[in-house]
């Protein structure tokens, strides 16, 4: 395997070589095994991430932690979302190098906030993963999110990261990132204290849960601004 | 020591460089990938089948890059010296895909009927026009769009969003900042913040679904009288108004309570943990 060519792979499926290097590629690949092998692997992700919205894939620590989060947030998602013949239609392109072949498998189950809501968000049921005629008896549509101890854990790695490399983003930024995660930490902790007088209650576990998501992404959306600055 | 000193003074005393000029031509499908540090990037349309840059106050020897890679063209000033920073205007073909990325960075683009992307940490962005996806994603910017149809997403988190004469699905959300949705023809729209308010003057259709909720702040809904819904409202230490008689269908539990307007087709549901929530007439 070349890996001249492996970080290309993604580039050529995507029509973006100079006609020269598209043709010193497919001369390559006639005789390298493990960059055709890489090519199918890119090409299936490729196809099955084409419904869905733009999202890219992750090197950092969040594809562990989406994957601890996925089956209590958004189990039964993946099936729904990708057999949404509209989206599909669309041919999104998605991008995907060799080294991101497996955040990309993880990107396939968990989307963004925006990037669920905008391709299920006009039906709810599919988030939830109910039938339509169960949904449709049940009122009122709960966040999709249930509060677990899986949002503090990703929250504290994901912090972890934040604090680690501070001194890589612009100290307005950081000044910025804090007062809003403070903001978050205050609504938590409003529906928190609420939820411990009224433990069974669906709408504020679902509030908390829907609070930790926004903190995680802030968080995420910060690691990923410090790794950029790098 | 002094050659040092001396390559440094001359640095320093370097003239800024002349605005850069050039227009390449493209074949429709041309992406425009667009990449500033710092700056600006104003982006406008025209008739023809090419794309002009000009870049202004470029930083201390950069140069304009403008370069194409298959389908892409990018456009981003060079040097290298220090971060990119350069003042860019660019005029597409109004078909173009557009995608800017930066740091501290304003974005304007009108125009475009092609889909968008853009994100920074700071400065404000405004969009007129955009078609298909239209994304913008921000830290410390004000984002404005007016006039885009498809799937619009708009995420800040410092500032407020404001969104108008909007066709198409709806997904935004800011911590700290107001929300305002004026002339909005949807059948999807989600729209959060943690502290600011949400203001929602469009369209509730029929089996549409629209979500709207702060933490501390307050609500307010334009509902017309044809309207078929079923409004969910939950809040903890707030209130409800409405400018019409409504009638609670189920008992006041779990902190909601529902109603329904005409068949009840559509799902409205309201949330401010601290703050009123009210419905009005258009």
């Amino acid at each position: 395997m070349s890996m001249h060519w492996t970080d290309r792979l993604s580039d050529y499926l995507d029509g973006e070589l100079s006609p020269e290097e598209a043709l010193a590629l497919e001369l390559h690949l006639e005789s390298c095994a493990p960059c055709a092998a890489a090519l199918d692997e890119i090409r299936a992700v490729v196809a099955a991430a084409a419904a869905l919205p733009e999202h890219p894939p992750t090197r950092d620590l969040w594809p562990g932690i989406e994957a601890r989060l996925t089956p209590r947030t958004t189990e039964g998602l993946t099936a729904d979302v990708v057999s949404l013949d509209a989206f599909r239609a669309r041919g999104r392109r998605v991008s995907v190098t060799v080294p991101q072949l497996i955040a990309a498998g993880l990107a396939l189950v968990v989307l963004s906030a925006g990037g669920v809501w905008l391709a299920v968000g006009s039906d709810a049921r599919a988030v939830a993963g109910m039938p339509p005629e169960a949904a449709e008896a049940t009122a009122p549509v709960q966040s999709p999110f249930t509060y677990t101890a899986a949002w503090e854990e990703a929250v504290t790695e994901l912090q972890g990261e934040f604090d680690l490399r501070r001194s890589e983003l612009d100290p307005a930024t950081i000044m910025v990132v804090e007062r809003n995660l403070a903001l978050i930490d205050e609504a938590i902790a409003e529906a928190r204290q609420a939820l411990e007088a009224d433990p069974s209650s669906g709408f504020l576990n679902g509030y908390v849960a829907e609070a930790m998501r926004r903190k995680v992404d802030l968080l995420r959306q910060a690691t990923r601004v410090q790794r950029t600055e790098t | 020591m002094l050659i040092s000193l001396m390559v440094a003074a001359l640095a320093a005393a370097a003239p800024p460089m002349a605005a850069q000029d050039t227009t390449v031509t493209v074949e429709r499908g041309t992406r425009l990938h667009v990449d500033n540090h710092r700056g600006e990037v104003l982006i406008t349309t025209w008739g023809r089948d090419a794309v002009r840059v000009r870049a202004t106050e470029l930083g201390d020897r950069q140069r304009l890059a403008v370069t194409r890679s298959g389908s892409v063209l990018r456009v981003r000033p060079d040097g290298s010296r220090g971060p990119q920073e350069a003042d860019l205007e660019i005029v597409i073909p109004a078909w173009m895909d557009v995608r800017v990325e930066g740091n501290q960075l304003d974005v304007g683009i009108r125009g475009g009927q092609g889909e968008i992307s853009i994100e920074t940490i700071g400065g404000d962005v405004v969009v007129q026009g955009g078609a298909g996806l239209v994304a913008v994603r921000t830290i410390q910017g004000e984002v404005t769009i007016r006039g885009a149809r498809g799937r619009i997403e708009a995420v800040s988190v410092n500032e407020d969003v404001t969104l108008s004469d909007i066709g198409g699905d709806l997904y935004v959300e800011t911590t700290n900042g107001d929300i305002t949705l004026h002339g909005i023809r949807s059948t999807s729209a989600r729209a959060t913040t943690v502290n600011g308010d949400i203001d929602y003057r469009g369209t509730i259709r029929d089996n549409g679904r629209y979500i709207f909720a702060t933490h501390n702040g307050d609500i307010g809904v334009t509902v017309a009288a044809a309207t078929n819904a079923m409004v969910t409202v939950s809040t903890y230490h707030g209130e409800f108004e409405s400018e019409f008689p409504v009638r609670l269908t189920g008992a006041t539990r779990d902190r909601q309570f529902n109603f329904t307007l005409g068949s009840g087709s559509a799902r409205l549901e309201l949330e401010s943990f601290n703050g009123e929530i009210r419905l009005r007439r258009p």
